[in-house]
């Protein structure tokens, strides 16, 4: 009983954990523009078939699989933002969310054209053998993701704090006139930051493929918009609470979906949103006014 | 682009225009395809002017009219298969219904969410909704319901697509002119004030919270009727068509066809029903040239393709 539930809470954990780093990379972008970027979930699957591609036709190995993906998905990042936020910077928040729908949608159509509509298995990475602590089993794969996730998370944390960019991007977030006063091009900063967001997606995407060996072209939009929903469960703003929010969602569908029905696994993702939206529209992570991460 | 402006003035002749060519247009062609491309042209335009009336002119972003729709045609659907009420009575339950759990709706979140967040908000509204149509059996599950009878008005009964166009066609028109009066209204101006500018709407007397429920619930009883029509017309209906994507595509609708024009929604619902039709031999590629023509409208024409124009009035700036 009590083995079934950590088995289930260990691969609920992994979804959360990648839902947590899309999720983050979403804040970021919010952070920064104050715009909702529909199309970062399928950065997020863009990035799960370069990481494929890297696998299948180069032979890289994980951690080559990760930076290629990562970096495919950057650039993705990038180019987005250069062509279809910036040029409308000066437009409604409704024009900005609407073309960035539009992205999705292209997106999103050009890899059904490219991969079908089918599932695509993804190699094994890792050989997965079991790995026990005392009654417990756990999977290496799920170590590794683990693993992956909090150097991912940390390194974030170190870039965002302890580096020139990061400190930038920060003060590019909190107030962009004063950020231009103090010398930053805020250009830049938006597009590195974008960047930023979309390694993140990148690698969850890879993660995605590696934890079900199985990845598919509809995969931003289902993973994606709960993704959302954990940046909303956390506060959108705050960088620690939308991979608390990840987490939670990933366990709160996992034991849902085990316990429940797993019919119902987008209805109880969706339900805990409309609550949260109502009883606590900032999000369950309080966002100091005076400091967005 | 001067002459046109000035062609639209005489208001009245090319009103008189449009209608005579929509009344005489099943006598010159009743071609099938034809005429389904025109019924799923008019209910989608009765679709468009409903959220064009919330978000062009009370300033509320929503995505779930997707849902306000699939409530219209669920209950139509419903009440249809298993009590064999006549459609006079049901296509106004089916408004009802889709507006009163609109109003509700609006009445929960409206307090506290604004802007992105409403819109958000409304688009979980779609996900809930579209998981209990899928879960729950009394909404036939995944496979939908099929099986929904034909509206009969006067011992005639609705089937052919001749029929079905005049039928579609007159609760568009009266959508239309009901919109535009409600628009000139007290009601309108003070959805107006809202969009321009909330707190200052609030300071000229106008009770925010209230309108912004009332804007909702008139939009979600015109997607009602709209609903309601499409279940009769599909005879067959789905949760797959209520998802996000369909209320995605209304509102590109509305953004493609002009901001704050009813007409432009109209003209917004035809690209987008003829489009696909179009383009079918393109297959997956279709998608593909939606997103590019919204994205070009938002990047080149983010006013929209048709300019502001009322059919009924002249509005004095």
């Amino acid at each position: 009983m009590v083995k079934v539930l950590i088995d289930q809470i260990s691969s609920s954990l992994v979804i959360g954990f990648t839902y947590a780093l899309v999720a983050l990379g979403f804040n970021l972008i919010f952070g920064i523009l104050g715009i909702i970027h529909f199309a970062h979930f399928e950065v997020y699957m863009v990035g799960a078939f370069i990481g494929l591609m890297g696998a299948i036709y180069f032979k890289m190995n994980i951690v080559f699989v990760f930076l290629f993906a990562m970096l495919g998905a950057g650039i993705l990042g990038i180019f987005i933002e250069k062509i279809a936020f910036k040029p409308i910077r000066q437009e409604s928040t409704e024009s900005q969310l609407f073309a960035s729908i539009a992205i999705a949608i292209i997106l999103q159509n050009t890899g059904l054209m490219v991969w079908g509509t089918e599932w695509t298995p993804f190699p094994e990475l890792i050989i997965s053998a079991p790995i026990s602590l005392g009654i417990f089993q756990f999977s290496n794969l799920q170590i590794a993701i683990f693993g992956i996730v909090i150097l991912l998370l940390v390194s974030l944390r170190l870039i965002l704090f302890n580096t020139k960019i990061g400190i930038a991007v920060r003060a590019v977030s909190f107030n962009r006139d004063a950020a231009i006063l103090m010398g930053i091009n805020p250009d830049t900063i938006i597009s590195i930051s974008f960047g930023f967001a979309s390694m993140l997606a990148g690698a969850a995407g890879v993660i995605m493929g590696m934890y079900y060996h199985m990845i598919y072209p509809l995969m931003g939009s289902t993973t994606g918009l709960k993704a959302f929903v954990a940046v909303v469960i956390g506060g959108i703003g705050s960088l620690p609470g939308s991979v608390a929010g990840g987490i939670i969602l990933g366990l709160a569908e996992g034991l849902g979906a085990a316990y429940i029905s797993s019919t119902w696994r987008d209805g109880i993702a969706f339900s805990i949103f409309i609550l949260v939206l109502l009883f606590k529209p900032s999000g369950l992570f309080k966002v100091k006014s005076d400091e967005k991460f | 682009m001067k002459n046109f402006k000035n062609i639209l003035h005489y208001k009245r002749v090319t009103n008189c225009i449009i209608l005579a060519a929509l009344f005489i247009a099943p006598l010159i062609t009743s071609d099938p395809y034809f005429m389904r491309l025109a019924v799923l042209t008019l209910i989608y335009s009765i679709l468009s002017m409903s959220l064009c009336l919330l978000i062009d002119f009370t300033g509320i972003v929503s995505l779930g009219h997707a849902a306000l729709f699939g409530i219209g045609a669920y209950v139509t659907a419903i009440l249809g298969t298993k009590t064999g009420l006549p459609f006079w009575f049901i296509l106004p339950i089916s408004a009802i219904s889709s507006s009163l759990i609109a109003s509700f709706f609006g009445f929960i979140t409206f307090k506290s969410l604004k802007g992105i967040y409403f819109a958000l908000a409304s688009w979980a509204l779609v996900e809930i909704l579209r998981a209990v149509y899928m879960n729950v059996d009394f909404f036939g599950g995944t496979n939908g319901i099929r099986g929904i009878p034909e509206p009969t008005i006067f011992g005639f009964s609705i089937t052919s697509d001749v029929s079905f166009y005049y039928f579609a066609l007159f609760f568009s028109i009266l959508s239309l002119v009901s919109i535009e009066r409600l628009l000139i209204s007290r009601i309108g101006r003070a959805w107006m004030a809202i969009r321009e500018d909330q707190i200052v709407a609030g300071v000229m007397g106008v009770n925010v919270f209230l309108f912004q429920i009332v804007s909702f619930g008139v939009s979600a009883f015109y997607a009602g009727i709209g609903g309601s029509i499409y279940a009769y017309y599909e005879i067959y209906i789905s949760p797959n068509v209520f998802s996000i994507w369909e209320s995605i595509f209304l509102v590109c609708m509305v953004l493609v066809g002009g901001k704050k024009s009813l007409p432009g929604a109209i003209v917004g619902a035809a690209i987008f029903t003829i489009l696909p039709e179009l383009l079918r031999g393109v297959g997956q590629f279709r998608m593909i040239i939606y997103g590019l023509i919204l994205f070009l409208t938002i990047i080149y024409r983010p006013k929209g393709l048709i300019p502001p124009y009322w059919f009924l009035y002249e509005i004095k700036r």
